[in-house]
């Protein structure tokens, strides 16, 4: 730096507004302030420890009145985003099929020519037969790269003009299973051509969102739609969410997850648990606190033991479960369908309306904004 | 420059100095924000294109300039060959040092005489990874630490020579303890480093090279080129060893090294078909692995004359040469565990008692 | 200069692309002649097609001028990748019906669910549903989707086989007490 300039700079720190923080205005500032204290881990746990209610088991009675400032209740829930992987590759973007094309038709001319006495022996039927399919492929070796050789004067002329298919998936399966010469065994009970590659089913000609063979190349995740509440506004009955339920008692939240999908949307599924941590969290504060829900006892498919100690508990602690609550935290688990499908009919708790199987840009369009907001981080894009 | 700066800087803090209501930082948001539709229609760049000319053709008609467009029309028309040697660029064939003044381009160029084309496709098993191994491999791994949390501070992992002899001053640390071998540490797993498959070494020992004669190096050779895409590179024996009957400075072994598509493909196909028709196997041992991430396992020439391209045409390879061979997967996770983790996702089947 | 503060997009490499191409000539430092410049040598690819046994299929590059292969033995029909599927393993002897017992009272819904479906479906041979799925993309052991559609179907009658076994196991508990608890999932 040059000493004129050096000394402006001087005169700016003595006038008190040169410094970075001084560029920055107080709503900025402000905000600044807010995000900056996550960088300390002593600082973030402070301010965890205000905002956070304490955890539920040492919640004594005498605990929230003894502190000055009421500390806000959450209600743990635990949550299941399950989720179907996809299960076929999903299409190629355009560029991708141009540039591929362009790399084997690039590679057509650097490549070992393809050693065809090796593979056919001279005079057989096979050879014939491989040499006149060659021929009507214009002599290339290859399937995949169209009418093109690389040998000839013209080989210059490799790239496809505007709307030329040659290097679309579909096409080189189709070129793949006509040189073959066997598409019928590909046609499976169905009519169209080669039905068992077929990339669309009947699930997605009618958008039916209940149906888990939809949106093959997408993973599809498993919302519901809760019956209407006697006290819930209108719009949290109308979004859909993930399935969830309240913790009981000391139960983990893998458990909790489990109990939930099962208690919920029925038994009929396979089911795997992706790890035992949470993938994401949801906080919903409410506009004014609302009674908390009530010590449920433990439904039937838990544990005699378990269901014995849990109503020990909560006869030994009655003040345990809060009458009013400020929020819920739901902590979400990931877990992979493998089989089955949920029924609403099977479910032991009957309060879900309607399931769905959508994927996640369907899943922007169905959740409340908020929680748009909150979950789309977990879920797969693909 | 300096009276410019000067200036410059003298504004800026004047200005912010007489209107300090508006930063830099809300000029972002607010444009973002509220101004979304009018600030971006001027700031948009001129030279960007609106349409794309991958997708369909806005005006390709049937009598439009764009179908009825022939490459070939001018060049077939033409009377005389262009003058090759204006029109051609041929890289040198030599490598002349980096004062010549003819420089080959570099191997990048598709000119270049070692230029090696790119992907050809993408790989089932390469999507498969991105799209569902490492997010579930993540979720799995995943560690949780409370917000206060922090990790004990360890020591250095080599010590120091500590004492009063002159000769410890700016001696090397001391090596690791119980061994010479300092481990590979493992970091908490995080997106960025979810562990994956870096490269896969196949690798055929040729024991019939040793009194046969050479042909089974051609058809091993041969056999590995076949089921892996790339040309094998062989190795000699660097010692004598009179019980092996291995002679120095005779071939072999040889190897493949894979990476990118053609591992992906390798692996795809290893692991749907040729592993699934093994007789009676029961999957790798589980005690396979170098510590570092690296498991390797073999195939007797039985299975791998179950590989789609030499059963094609088997009769071509004679019976009793095909080779077996040594797969070698290498990940870049830091820990058996972790590369075992990842390769039973990807679907190979581990066995037996479990060493970490 | 400014372009040491411009902030990357674009990460220096991606981690799937293969990083470097191995050059096949040697770079001699300290030798004078003209290096020769070598042609990689490369074998001939093609693109094929290969069909599982269920149905699915996928493309891959491969030396071998065969368009299509279609797989008889393959992950989707082995026992080794599908260890819960009971078509392909040897039937189980349960003679006593204790693993029934064992599965009706640790298992999920789901596996007892299964074992009722399936002697329901002893007496009516269904036709296969499998989903067609070409190039699968779901390359994972013993996650192998075969989804039933047909779950009303399977409420009314097969609650009684769910009672009927559920109950035969609740006979024999004491022995059953000291069994460990299944695995949920077949990883860790």
């Amino acid at each position: 730096m040059a000493p004129r300039s050096r000394g402006a700079k001087r005169i700016a720190d003595a006038l008190g507004f040169s410094t970075p923080k001084n560029h920055v205005c107080l709503s900025c500032r402000q905000s600044l302030a807010l995000t900056r204290p996550q960088r300390g881990y002593a600082s973030a746990a402070t301010a965890k420890a205000t905002v956070e209610a304490p955890p539920i088991t040492q919640l004594s009675p005498d605990g929230p009145e003894a502190s000055p400032v009421p500390q806000p209740i959450f209600t743990i829930k635990a949550g299941v985003v399950l989720s179907r992987p996809p299960l076929i590759t999903p299409d190629p973007h355009p560029f991708e099929t141009a540039y591929y094309l362009y790399q084997r038709r690039l590679n057509e001319r650097l490549v070992l020519p393809f050693t065809q006495y090796f593979y056919y022996k001279r005079g057989t039927p096979a050879f014939e037969q491989w040499r006149t399919k060659r021929q009507a492929r214009g002599g290339a070796a290859t399937r995949d790269i169209g009418k093109y050789n690389a040998y000839t004067d013209e080989a210059w002329n490799d790239e496809v003009l505007e709307g030329d298919e040659t290097g679309a998936p579909s096409k080189i399966v189709e070129q793949l299973i006509a040189d073959e010469g066997r598409a019928e065994e590909f046609t499976g009970t169905g009519d169209p051509k080669f039905a068992g590659l077929k990339r669309r089913t009947e699930a997605d000609e009618k958008n039916d969102q209940r149906s888990l063979e939809r949106s093959l190349s997408r993973t599809l995740y498993l919302l519901v739609k809760n019956k209407k509440v006697a006290g819930q506004s209108q719009d949290e009955s109308d979004f859909w969410k993930f399935p969830s339920g309240t913790i009981i008692g000391h139960e983990g939240l893998k458990q909790a997850a489990q109990r939930i999908l099962f208690s919920s949307l029925g038994e009929n599924m396979n089911t795997f648990f992706v790890g035992n941590h949470p993938v994401g969290h949801y906080v919903a504060r409410f506009a004014s606190p609302r009674p908390g829900p009530p010590p449920q006892m433990t439904t039937e498919t838990s544990k005699a033991s378990d269901s014995a100690l849990l109503k020990q508990e909560v006869a030994q602690q009655p003040d345990q479960h809060p009458s009013l609550v400020n929020g819920e935290k739901t902590f979400f688990m990931k877990a992979r369908i493998m089989a089955g499908q949920p029924s609403l009919a099977a479910s032991q708790d009957q309060d879900i309306e309607d399931f769905r199987w959508l994927s996640k840009d369907e899943i922007e369009k169905a959740v409340h904004p908020d929680y748009w907001v909150k979950v789309k981080n977990m879920l797969a894009t693909q | 420059m300096a009276e410019s700066h000067l200036s410059l800087r003298l504004a800026r803090t004047w200005r912010s100095f007489v209107k300090p209501s508006i930063c830099n930082r809300c000029l972002q948001t607010r444009r973002t924000l509220a101004s979304q539709a009018s600030a971006p229609q001027g700031q948009r760049d001129a030279e960007l294109e609106e349409a794309s000319s991958l997708g369909g053709a806005p005006d390709a008609g049937s009598g439009s300039p764009v179908r009825d467009f022939d490459p070939l029309k001018v060049p077939r028309s033409r009377k005389r060959q262009l003058v090759p040697s204006r029109y051609q660029f041929r890289s040198p064939k030599y490598y002349r040092g980096p004062l010549h003044p003819h420089q080959p381009p570099p191997p990048s160029d598709p000119a270049s005489r070692e230029f090696v084309p790119g992907p050809f496709s993408t790989p089932r098993l390469e999507q498969t990874y991105h799209n569902i191994i490492a997010p579930d491999f993540m979720t799995m791994c995943y560690q949780h630490t409370p917000p206060g949390f922090r990790a004990p501070q360890k020591g250095a992992r080599l010590r120091p020579w500590i004492g009063d002899s002159p000769y410890f001053r700016n001696r090397p640390l001391r090596g690791p303890r119980g061994g010479d071998v300092l481990r590979l540490l493992r970091k908490p797993i995080t997106f960025r480093n979810i562990p994956m498959i870096e490269r896969v070494t196949v690798h055929s020992f040729v024991k019939g090279a040793l009194s046969g004669g050479s042909g089974y190096i051609h058809v091993a050779g041969m056999a590995l080129q076949a089921i892996t895409n790339h040309r094998v590179m062989t190795h000699e024996a660097r010692t004598n060893e009179a019980n092996w009957g291995i002679i120095k400075g005779k071939t072999v072994s040889m190897t493949v090294d894979l990476k990118g598509e053609d591992m992906y493909h390798f692996l795809g196909k290893l692991i749907n078909v040729v592993l699934p028709r093994i007789k009676d196997w029961n999957g790798v041992r589980a005690t396979t692995g170098d510590n570092s991430g690296n498991l390797t396992f073999g195939l007797d020439p039985e299975s791998v004359a179950t590989f789609p391209e030499i059963e094609t045409n088997y009769d071509a390879y004679p019976g009793k040469m095909i080779p077996g061979l040594h797969i070698t997967i290498h990940t870049t996770a830091t820990c058996d565990k972790d590369a075992r983790l990842l390769l039973q996702q990807v679907g190979i089947p581990f066995y037996g008692k479990v060493v970490d | 200069m400014a372009s040491a503060l411009r902030p990357v997009l674009r990460p220096t490499h991606l981690a799937s692309l293969p990083t470097s191409t191995s050059t096949t000539t040697y770079i001699c430092q300290s030798c004078r002649h003209a290096r020769l410049l070598r042609r990689p040598k490369r074998p001939y690819t093609f693109t094929q097609l290969v069909t599982l046994s269920d149905g699915s299929a996928f493309t891959i590059r491969t030396t071998s001028p065969v368009p299509v292969y279609r797989s008889t033995r393959d992950t989707r029909n082995s026992p080794l990748w599908n260890p819960t599927s009971k078509e392909l393993l040897n039937v189980e002897d349960d003679e006593a019906g204790r693993l029934a017992g064992f599965r009706a009272r640790f298992g999920t819904g789901f596996d007892t669910a299964k074992e009722a479906r399936k002697e329901a479906e002893m007496e009516s041979d269904n036709i296969s549903n499998t989903p067609a799925s070409p190039t699968a993309a779901n390359a994972e052991a013993a996650k192998e989707p075969t989804f039933e559609d047909e779950q009303n179907m399977f409420e009314e009658d097969d609650m009684n086989l769910l009672d009927l076994i559920s109950s035969f196991g609740q006979e024999n508990t004491q022995q059953e007490t000291q069994s460990p608890q299944p695995k949920k999932g077949g990883k860790k």
